[in-house]
Parts: C-alpha cells; sequence; structure tokens
C-alpha cells in the first residue's frame, strides 16, 4: 500500500480508527493460516492476513480503496481455520460495503441495482420469464418418461419454492432441465414465482445490507404469496 | 522440622528439583510419579550441543535424577497415585498411596501423614491428531516431542516410514497453542528454542534442507537471543502457518503455504514434518487440587501458589522450572517453620 519511503505515523495504527466496524479484530495473531489456506492467495498480491492487518491497524480508507476485499471470493476457508475465531469474509463484506457505490468493480452493482428495479438481475419481463421456462419445459416433455411434465408457475399451496440464477433463464437453460426432471422423478410439488424469482443476491458480494433485506424480503413475500412453507435457494 | 514431610506430585523435573531443594533444607520429601520411571518429558528430550552448549537444559534433568536418586531423605514411588488425601489439621494431612498401578496383581495401597503436598504434576501435550497436518496418519508428521526422543538416541535422523534420509524436513509452530478454538491462548513458550535448536543439531549431522514456518519466534530464556541469529542462518524462515498436509503417492508430504516475501502460494514437498505442540494443563488432578485449596485458571492451570511448582502452573523450560521449584521449597520451609 504504503511505499517504502512514506513516513507511517503509528500514533495512528490503531484499530479503534476502523470505525465502522464493532468486532473483535485485533486479536489476530498474525499466524498466517487464513493466508496460507486461501485459493485466491498471491492474485494482486492479496492475501487475507494483510486484509486483517489493514483492519487492526485501523487503515480504514486503504483497506476500502484497496482491490484485495474484491479479489477475494468469500468462500470461508481461512476464517474455518483462524485459530483466533476471526471473521474474514465478515471483514471483507464490510469493507466492501464502504466503497463507494460508483467505485464497486466489475459488473456487480449494475447487476444489483437492475434486480432492485426490475426483479432480477437480466432486467428480464415477466412474459419472457415464463415464456423461456415453458420453451425448456417443451424440450423436457421430448424425452421418454416425461411426456407429461409441466412446468408449475405460482402453484399455490406447494411444497417447495425454487429461486432461479438469472444465468439459468440465460446462458444455461440445459441446466434448469436436471431440477426440473430430478422434482419430476421425485414426485416433488414445487412452484417457481413468476415475479421477484432472482436466486443471486450480488448485496451479500458488495456488502450491501439494505439492498439484501430487500432482495431476501421479496422471496419471503412470494412463499407468503403462494402460502409455501419450504424454501430451496440454491445460489 | 525434622519430623515434617512432603508429598511432591510429580517426579518431573519440578518435583524433583523441589524434593532436593526441601532436602538441602533437611525436610523429608515423598515424590509420588505415575510413570514407571523419574524425570518426566524433559528427561526424554535430547542434548543439543552443536560444537558447543547451547544451554538448552537436557543434561541438568540427568543430574537431577541421580542426586535425587542418592539422597537419603527423599523417597520416590513410581507407577504410584495419590488416591485420597484428607486434611487433618493445619500442616497435617493423611494420604494413600496407590503403588504398582500398572499390575493387578502387585497393587498396594500404603497410608500416612504428611505436612505439605507440593503439586507438580506438569503439563500434557497437545494431541495435534485433530490439526489437518495428518498426525498418527502419515508416518513422517512427528511432534517435537517424537523428535527429541529420536534425537536423544540417534546422531542421524530418518523417515520413520521408510528408513531412508530425509532431504527436506519442515517445522510447524504453534500447533495447539495461540488458540482461541481451543481455548489454548497461551504461547508455550519452549518450542521455539527447542524446535530451532534440534533444528540446527539436525543440520550439523546431515545434509538437509529446513524450512521453519512460524507466527514470531518467541525468545524465552536469556542466551536465546544471542543464539537465534546463528540458529536461523541455515534455515529458510516462512513467517506463516501452513493450513494442511497432504502425502502424495510417493509418500512426499505436500505443504500448500502463503510466501510473505514472494507474495505467493507455494505448495511444497518434504520428507519429515516436526509439529511443535503446545503445553496444555494437566487437569487430571481436580481432587487433590480441591483437598488441598488450590485454585484452576480460566485455562486448566493452576494459578501460582507456595505448594504449586513448575509447568503445572503454566508453560516454562527446564531452567525456569528449576527456579520455581526452588521458590517454592523456600516457601514450604518458611511456611512449616512457623
Amino acid at each position: 500500500m504504503n511505499n517504502n519511503n512514506e513516513i507511517i505515523d503509528i500514533s495512528n495504527l490503531d484499530s479503534i480508527l476502523f470505525k465502522s466496524f464493532s468486532f473483535f479484530h485485533n486479536f489476530c495473531i498474525t499466524c498466517g493460516l487464513c493466508s496460507s489456506t486461501c485459493p485466491a492467495s498471491g492474485i494482486e498480491e492479496f492475501d487475507p492476513r494483510k486484509i486483517v492487518r489493514l483492519v487492526s491497524l485501523g487503515l480504514e480508507d486503504e483497506a476500502v480503496q484497496s482491490k484485495w476485499p474484491w479479489v477475494c471470493t468469500m468462500c470461508g476457508k481461512c476464517e474455518n481455520l483462524c485459530p483466533m475465531g476471526v471473521d474474514i469474509t465478515g471483514i471483507i463484506r464490510k469493507i466492501r460495503g464502504l466503497r463507494e457505490k460508483n467505485k464497486i468493480p466489475g459488473i456487480l452493482q449494475n447487476g444489483l441495482e437492475a434486480a432492485i428495479k426490475t426483479g432480477n438481475n437480466l432486467s428480464l419481463p415477466k412474459e419472457d420469464f415464463i415464456y423461456i421456462l415453458e420453451d425448456v419445459a417443451n424440450e423436457i416433455k421430448e424425452e421418454k418418461g416425461f411426456e407429461d411434465f409441466e412446468v408449475p408457475i405460482d402453484k399455490k399451496g406447494a411444497n417447495i419454492l425454487l429461486t432461479i440464477h438469472n444465468k439459468l433463464v440465460n446462458t444455461h437453460t440445459e441446466d434448469l432441465k436436471h431440477w426440473f426432471k430430478i422434482f419430476y422423478a421425485a414426485n416433488e410439488s414445487w412452484t417457481i414465482s413468476s415475479e421477484n424469482w432472482e436466486g443471486t443476491n450480488w448485496a451479500y458480494f458488495t456488502g450491501d445490507d439494505d439492498s439484501m433485506k430487500i432482495l431476501c424480503g421479496r422471496i419471503i413475500e412470494q412463499m407468503k404469496r403462494l402460502e409455501i412453507k419450504s424454501l430451496l435457494w440454491p445460489e | 522440622m525434622k519430623r515434617n514431610k512432603v508429598l511432591i506430585i510429580g517426579g518431573g523435573i519440578a518435583g524433583l528439583s523441589a524434593a532436593l531443594e526441601l532436602s538441602k533444607l533437611g525436610l523429608e520429601s515423598i515424590i509420588v510419579e505415575k510413570e514407571k520411571n523419574i524425570g518426566g518429558y524433559a528427561s526424554q528430550f535430547a542434548c543439543k550441543a552443536n560444537i558447543k552448549c547451547v544451554k538448552c537444559g537436557a543434561c541438568i534433568v540427568h543430574e537431577k535424577i541421580q542426586s535425587v536418586i542418592n539422597r537419603e531423605n527423599i523417597s520416590i514411588y513410581t507407577k504410584s497415585s495419590l488416591k485420597d488425601i484428607k486434611k487433618v489439621e493445619e500442616k497435617k494431612y493423611n494420604v494413600v498411596i496407590e503403588k504398582n498401578m500398572d499390575c493387578d496383581s502387585e497393587k498396594a495401597e500404603i497410608s500416612f501423614s504428611i505436612n505439605a503436598v507440593v503439586m507438580a504434576a506438569g503439563f500434557i501435550p497437545f494431541n495435534p491428531k485433530d490439526k489437518p497436518y495428518g498426525y498418527q496418519k502419515f508416518k513422517d508428521v512427528i511432534t517435537n516431542l517424537d523428535l527429541e526422543r529420536i534425537l536423544k538416541s540417534e546422531n542421524i535422523l530418518k523417515r520413520l516410514s521408510d528408513n531412508t534420509l530425509p532431504e527436506k524436513i519442515a517445522f510447524i509452530q504453534c500447533v495447539g497453542s495461540r488458540d482461541s478454538t481451543l481455548n489454548h491462548l497461551w504461547c508455550s513458550k519452549v518450542c521455539c528454542p527447542s524446535a530451532l535448536r534440534m533444528a540446527n543439531l539436525i543440520k550439523a549431522h546431515q545434509n538437509v534442507d529446513i524450512t521453519f514456518f512460524y507466527i514470531d519466534i518467541q525468545s524465552f530464556g536469556k542466551d536465546f537471543l544471542n543464539l537465534y541469529p546463528e540458529l536461523k542462518k541455515n534455515m529458510k524462515m516462512i513467517r506463516s502457518i501452513p493450513s494442511d498436509v497432504i502425502e502424495d503417492e510417493n509418500g512426499k508430504l505436500k505443504i500448500t503455504y502463503f510466501d510473505n516475501t514472494n507474495k505467493k502460494s507455494i505448495d511444497e514437498f518434504f520428507d519429515i514434518i516436526v509439529l511443535s505442540i503446545g503445553i496444555t494443563p494437566n487437569k487430571d488432578l481436580n481432587n487433590i487440587v480441591d483437598a488441598i485449596g488450590l485454585q484452576i485458571n480460566d485455562f486448566g492451570f493452576l494459578n501460582k501458589s507456595i505448594f504449586v511448582t513448575g509447568s503445572i502452573t503454566g508453560p516454562m523450560n527446564i531452567s525456569e522450572t528449576i527456579g520455581s521449584a526452588g521458590i517454592t521449597a523456600l516457601g514450604i520451609y518458611n511456611y512449616l517453620k512457623v
């Protein structure tokens, strides 16, 4: 972060200065187990220990402006091994959430805004969504043993509500068939909501708690509307 | 004063040193040791002298054992344990010792009175089998304690799996220490100095590459800081702890670690991996602790008192233990004198 000739005032290195943070990050003993186990260690010079150090030293701006929190995949291997129980993915999410929205890398913020506005990351209209699902259902019907397959959309009182990852109605429609065929073979009572069906929640990745709650809440609303008790949220 | 007897629980370096000091002060001691030999873990430690003595303290243990055996006012019960202890009055306890615990036909109980008890029951080495390093799964993953025992009898370290000479050895520090998930928040203190000394000893006798994975070197002991620059010279020092060990089809042990200097994640293969396991509290003695009014701290070690000595109060090395036993002996002497 700092090049070697930059003078650092060490009186400013204090975890208390990382004001946006409430938990016990100062507990890190810098053992490096997180960095050893991290599958992303070394990418863009990232390793989890450095992020925890930035936070422990109260370097909030440096952490927020750094690329590193966005290199992490939040797989959680690090915190699973951490001997001091530091919530490393929690730290990463918190730092991501502190970034200005227009500086969030890649398509994350665009997809999230589309989801908040239209109910799914692709801004896919309801008619198109239903058309794609029925198209897939028709393809399944052509297979032996699935002749009477129907895709149950908005079926009240079904046992399971299934959310859909947007890529499954975009580039990966073949993958929908596996799910559908398993339900069919298991004689399961299931359904898909025609509205707010989005199974991804990119607010989880951008650290945007408010948006995350909105998207989660919408799924709960669909469960209530359709009187369904079980949720299958594969993403 | 002459007839005062002190019961010492534990015949390790702490108990032996306390008995010797008490003996010099004219007090009679009875040592109860559960193993068949006295000397404890420290008696299994190898001398780590290379060209010159590195002050590891291993030889002192054997001097202590000899001295204790030669003393008339020290009696020793090995393979024995304290079965019962009752306080009769101030400075008087009735105790029952079970002898020959390991043999049903020779098992026997003896009862007598004592005037004070010294708890010197030592520590329990951390068992790393649940850590992701394959201990007890892969033969060539050993502990620092295993390595002590090997180096005590062998000049050359070989792989336990196939008896071949290792080309690369890794030491992993802090296994079971400084670990809040285990509620082991302490540093075990002895592992950095002893592991580095052992690594250096191995290098003196055989051609081998050694990598030392550590958090930060804990330099307890007044001589260690002078020694450290010399010790680390011949090793690759990596300041991060590896996350796991996997054995490949050729019996090589793969470690994945983050190389802080090159900022890269590295897979490297080793022939032997030594885990520096922590010192954990001896929790086996709670009934005695209650009977003599001692207190256990949040981590399971005993709070310091004049009746407690050595590593049962927390990690300490040989010289610190001997020092602690000296203080205890003097404390007991003053306590009984009054």
